[in-house]
């Protein structure tokens, strides 16, 4: 075991002493600062004001909401036009959240609390395509580039088995995939925090699981939103690097899974939408935080359906990507 | 009895219907340098590559200092240090980079051991420069370096002097001799350059579409290039003209170049030419054998190409 750790220890090295890796990170920080600080300067310059005003009774403009929303509901089940029904997860997500607000008496924060609008503004601002990008590039490189530059033959007649040579890039990747999340977290956390202050630390927060509402910490919503986004880049990643050890093109392998994730993945969710086993199609659905921060696009679909599903393509992929690597000469 | 190092049985590779090397048996004793010799396209590289795992083994095996590669695969990695096709390196790292990475992998490796390394292959002045920078012969000897690194039993070189200059050439021929004659090395290094392996070798084998054809010593083989008793003499007069007639009157067929005059004899004969001139009062300045019993020869003869 102590010999694996070392084969990754040696392919953390690599990644590490490409300048790519340190340019790409180094890039990921900068997104972030000029991102936040152009969205600072636009609530500043229109004069958007940080806080919003709870009138007194909340608790009957949200009852009165919800009764709207609970027939447009009704009108959306019985609808024939499948592009209509995406918005029916997104309609019941808010249903349950007003009607759980009003139950337990959770007045709405008049100031956002610094946890949700990071988490907000990671997602708005897609960072989770940014970083998979990222690391599909590493990815391509540790595995397939090692072809192209032929020092895969340098790794593979060494005292190691050729799954754990794989393995140990894969896991190199998915620690730069770590590093690159918690980079963006912590800038991200760290720029809104001081552009629009560290309000609400301890605060609490709604968690949508598709069928009902948990009460948990704002924190750890945040962890789990992030954790989320993670998985959706380790599904992409895991596609690059079975290219990567398939094609042994950095080319191939870099183009095909940015093709997936940018223009592949909302091609299969249209399938998705408009065929019943589109679901079951590789890619529609891992989007998985939008789950629960948008609730279902699909009818049907939850949270653990989408994690299912994209789990054994992953393992499929994954397998391929071994197999042959494992059986092919060098 | 020295160790059998590199032990190849009945090697065979066939990828789809086609047969690319069959029949390949070697014996590698401690401290042996063996070159494995052959045209392109021959199956050296192919070989080579089932020797360090790059290439799955279709029948027979391969054991490297007694492990097999086909069972034992780590055992026998842990034997080996090879330079496949080019020596390839990670480009955008110091050559003190690469050496660590590689180190790393073997657990006894450590700093002392890699400056020993560095030393060896004299790469001290370049060795943190960025690997691109480096010229082909540097990479070459890096490519040595980060073998030796793990004082494997036998390092394996294919096709080392490739893209090197003469100079380069005799560097490396005398540090595989020195290698292995203090450290007990065992070199197998391939070639397609005949010249080159009769300096470095003990033994030579040749591959020829795929088989084995001869493994000999290069002695063996050079005694085999000798046409029975037939020898060809380069002869320096002050009168060649006069020289090649005369020879002409006694039956010897000779040939004025521009090197002197070519005779083609047989071995007893060349008494009776010496006195036929001298008695004759041409001026002999000197008289030598051509060397021309080199590898191509005995190569060409044993493939029966033509050149």
């Amino acid at each position: 075991m102590s010999n694996f750790f070392t084969l990754v220890s040696i392919e953390n090295t690599k990644l590490w002493k490409r300048l790519s890796t340190k340019v790409m990170l180094i890039i990921m920080i900068l997104i972030i600062i000029v991102a936040t600080s152009i969205y600072k300067y636009y609530n500043v310059s229109h004069k958007i004001s940080n806080t919003i005003k709870i009138s007194d009774n909340w608790k009957q403009e949200l009852q009165q909401g919800l009764t709207l929303q609970k027939i447009q509901l009704k009108q959306l089940e019985n609808d024939t036009n499948k592009m209509a029904k995406v918005s029916i997860g997104s309609l019941e997500k808010t249903i349950a959240e007003g009607e759980y607000r009003i139950r337990n008496n959770i007045k709405p924060e008049s100031n956002q609390n610094v946890w949700a609008r990071s988490t907000d503004f990671a997602t708005n601002a897609s960072y989770g395509g940014i970083i998979a990008l990222f690391v599909i590039i590493s990815c391509s490189a540790l595995v397939a580039g090692e072809f192209s530059e032929g020092t895969m033959k340098m790794m593979i007649s060494r005292p190691y088995k050729r799954s754990e040579i794989l393995t140990a890039k894969l896991v190199a990747t998915i620690i730069y995939g770590l590093v690159l999340l918690v980079t963006t977290f912590l800038v991200n956390f760290i720029m809104l925090g001081l552009f629009f202050g560290f309000n609400g630390l301890g605060n609490s927060e709604m968690l949508w699981t598709s069928s009902k509402i948990v009460y948990i910490s704002a924190a750890l919503k945040t962890i789990i939103v992030y954790g989320l986004n993670f998985l959706q880049v380790m599904v992409y990643v895991i596609i690059a690097f079975a290219i990567s050890a398939i094609s042994r093109s950095r080319s191939i392998a870099t183009g095909f899974s940015l093709f997936l994730l940018f223009v592949g993945s909302g091609i299969i969710l249209m399938l998705a939408i408009y065929f019943s086993w589109g679901k079951y199609l590789p890619l529609g659905m891992s989007n998985f935080s939008s789950f629960v921060t948008q609730g279902a696009y699909i009818e049907g679909t939850t949270l653990a359906f989408g994690l299912g599903i994209s789990a054994i393509y992953s393992i499929i992929f994954c397998f391929a990507g071994y197999w042959v690597f494992a059986k092919r000469d060098i | 009895m020295r160790n059998e190092v590199l032990k190849i049985e009945n090697l065979k590779k066939v990828i789809g219907k086609r047969t690319i090397v069959s029949d390949i048996s070697v014996d590698l004793k401690e401290g042996e340098i063996f070159g494995f010799l052959g045209p392109n396209g021959a199956g050296k590289s192919t070989t080579i590559k089932m020797i360090v795992g790059l290439s799955k083994i279709t029948e027979g095996n391969i054991y490297v200092g007694g492990c097999s590669v086909k069972e034992d695969f780590k055992g026998a990695m842990r034997n080996i240090g090879c330079i496949v096709e080019n020596p390839d390196m990670y480009k955008y790292m110091s050559g003190l980079d690469n050496l660590k990475i590689f180190a790393k992998i073997y657990k006894d490796v450590d700093a002392a051991r890699i400056n020993e390394v560095i030393k060896i292959v004299d790469l001290e002045k370049a060795i943190k420069d960025k690997v691109k920078t480096y010229s082909l012969g540097m990479k070459q000897r890096l490519g040595i370096a980060q073998a030796l690194l793990h004082s494997p039993k036998l390092l394996i070189l294919d096709e080392p002097t490739n893209g090197l200059d003469p100079a380069g050439i005799k560097e490396m021929r005398e540090l595989l001799r020195k290698l292995s004659s203090e450290t007990g090395l065992t070199v197998f290094i391939s070639s397609h350059i005949l010249g080159e392996m009769q300096q470095i070798c003990d033994r030579v084998g040749i591959i020829h579409k795929g088989k084995i054809i001869t493994i000999k010593s290069v002695e063996e083989l050079l005694n085999l290039a000798q046409d029975g008793d037939k020898t060809v003499l380069i002869l320096k007069s002050d009168n060649n003209e006069k020289a090649a007639s005369l020879l002409t009157n006694v039956n010897i067929s000779s040939n004025i170049l521009a090197d002197g005059v070519h005779i083609e004899t047989t071995k007893d004969r060349v008494p009776e030419i010496v006195t036929t001139l001298t008695s004759a009062g041409i001026g002999v300045l000197g008289m030598d054998r051509q060397e021309s019993q080199s590898l191509e020869d005995v190569f060409m003869k044993l493939t029966g190409e033509d050149k």
